[in-house]
């Protein structure tokens, strides 16, 4: 068994100090995303694979550039993002992990799995259970949200659904539902403007027979998106 | 460029002000204040009074919300503009839709300019500017469709696409006929971008005005300046003053705001900076 545990964070990038200003609005979500994805370094992982949902299929290694300079940022802070800039800059959401793992502290090698959005659940489920076939002890980084459609302010505007979704979610992270997590339509986390199917199926797939318990550290939504931090580790290690 | 804005006509060297009338009881700033037709009929006169050139005339408010028809749209829109007019006969009148039905029947009533705010979405909106000879602005939004918030946009390089997507808004506006002196290219401040797009644009306005296009500023009270002031949506004059000042002294041409004796005393003052305007009365060390 190769998958040593897993993180959920949301693909935000008001969590990266360079972007989100002077006041750090998000500070509270960015330490609750530190701490869940320090837990998982904890547990010895070889090597990370980021995963994201994209607008297309791709893996990228660890010398692929961030490009969080699409982003924004002030002209003349350094990203953290020095390395070289020449080739396809990983999609942003997987820019976002790189960058988290960066202030986590984790300085091993990354794969970047970037999801095609398209991708059918038995289709996810498949992709972790062949990650899962890998010889090294790996850790998953999963980027995603709930719902962003919590409030009238919200950037998907408020929908009557969200909170029934997001309850939904964090049911799932908590009890390990697979049944639940198959059920993950394309459609409705769409309608919700969320990216958290395809990491949450391929973590099911990757973890089956389910070994990894689901603990919650952040559970909120911020500026009218649903941000979950969560980490995925063996039943015993959890609050250690 | 000299600018031909329906029957108005502009020098190169004029700083334009546009002024804003909602006719919405929702938009995010005046919240329905001029909704009713004596007080949107009062604000024109307010306005006209305090110096604009321009009145932008909108029926819809710009974030997400009830869902309004073109039908809808009109008639909060249209019969305001005819009597607008009215009372003033050579005032420039703009009217703030992406739907040519609207745009159609604005003109038909004395538009003269079509602020296409959603960036082409109806490319039938430039037809019938041509159709009238009325003006056309050209407004990036990154490809955002009518009414959504941004979420997580990402450009390689924002200004690069703000002048690709903009100059080619403008040039098949020309294809179909509008008149080149009536074409505006307008970067769209928080539309589709979030506060550090809107701030790079606004630092790198030089580029745009560099295409030759003229260009307008739509920062007025946006989130961007709450967000980079920390103020609330009431309290943001002062913020989008300084993106004026800015902006008017890199050379764009026109200004759309709510706030519009301020905003004429500020493009004043860039203008004599500028050396296109005298100042008012120069005594000091004279006499």
């Amino acid at each position: 068994m190769s998958i040593v545990g897993a993180a959920l964070v949301p693909a935000a990038p008001v969590l990266l100090p360079a972007l989100s200003g002077r006041e750090q609005p998000a500070a509270v979500v960015l330490n609750a995303a530190l701490c869940v994805i320090r837990q998982l370094i904890e547990s010895a992982p070889a090597e990370m694979m980021v995963l994201a949902e994209a607008d297309r299929y791709g893996v990228f290694d660890t010398s692929a550039p961030w490009g969080l300079h699409r982003l924004g940022g002030m002209p003349a802070r350094d990203s953290g993002d020095a390395r070289a800039t020449c080739g396809e800059p990983l999609p942003v959401p997987l820019a976002i992990g790189a960058a988290l793992l960066r202030l986590a502290g984790w300085t091993g090698p990354v794969d970047y799995h970037a999801l095609d959005r398209s991708l059918s659940p038995e289709a996810a489920i498949e992709y972790g259970r062949k990650l899962s076939s890998s010889t090294l002890p790996v850790g998953l980084l999963l980027l995603g949200n709930g719902s962003a459609c919590c409030t009238d302010k919200a950037p998907g505007s408020f929908h009557s659904g969200a909170q029934a979704f997001n309850e939904a979610l964090t049911s799932i992270i908590r009890t390990g539902d697979q049944t639940t997590v198959e059920q993950l339509s394309a459609e409705a986390t769409a309608e919700q403007l969320s990216d958290i199917r395809l990491p949450l199926q391929v973590l099911a797939g990757a973890d089956s027979p389910a070994r990894l318990r689901g603990s919650i550290a952040y559970d909120e939504p911020f500026m009218g998106v649903h941000y979950i931090c969560a980490a995925f580790l063996p039943v015993g290690t959890l609050g250690q | 460029m000299t600018l031909q804005l329906g029957r108005g006509s502009f020098l190169d060297t004029d700083l334009l002000v546009m002024a804003i009338v909602n006719r919405t009881p929702d938009s995010f700033f005046d919240k329905g204040a001029s909704w009713a037709d004596d007080a949107a009929m009062e604000r024109v006169h307010r306005v006209v009074a305090e110096g604009a050139d321009i009145i932008d005339i909108g029926g819809v408010k710009a974030g997400p919300g009830d869902y309004v028809s073109p039908e809808e749209e009109a008639r909060r829109t249209v019969p305001f503009i005819a009597a607008v007019r009215d009372a003033y006969p050579d005032i420039v009148i703009s009217v703030d839709t992406w739907r040519h039905e609207v745009g159609r029947a604005a003109c038909e009533v004395g538009a003269d300019i079509l602020n296409d705010a959603w960036g082409g979405v109806d490319p039938d909106l430039a037809v019938v500017a041509a159709e009238f000879s009325a003006a056309i602005v050209c407004t990036h939004t990154g490809g955002a469709q009518p009414r959504t918030r941004p979420h997580r946009v990402a450009y390689d390089n924002v200004m690069d696409d703000i002048i690709a997507r903009t100059t080619a808004l403008a040039d098949r506006a020309s294809t179909v006929g509008v008149p080149r002196e009536g074409i505006i290219i307008d970067p769209g401040h928080d539309f589709g971008k979030n506060t550090w797009h809107s701030l790079e644009a606004t630092r790198r306005i030089d580029e745009m005005v560099a295409t030759g296009w003229p260009v307008l500023i739509s920062t007025s009270n946006k989130d961007f300046v709450g967000e980079t002031l920390n103020r609330p949506v009431d309290q943001r004059l002062l913020g989008s003053l300084a993106s004026v000042a800015v902006t008017a002294y890199a050379g764009a041409r026109i200004f759309r705001v709510h706030a519009v004796a301020e905003t004429r005393e500020v493009l004043d003052m860039v203008a004599s900076i500028l050396g296109t305007r005298e100042p008012s009365h120069t005594v000091r060390g004279l006499a």
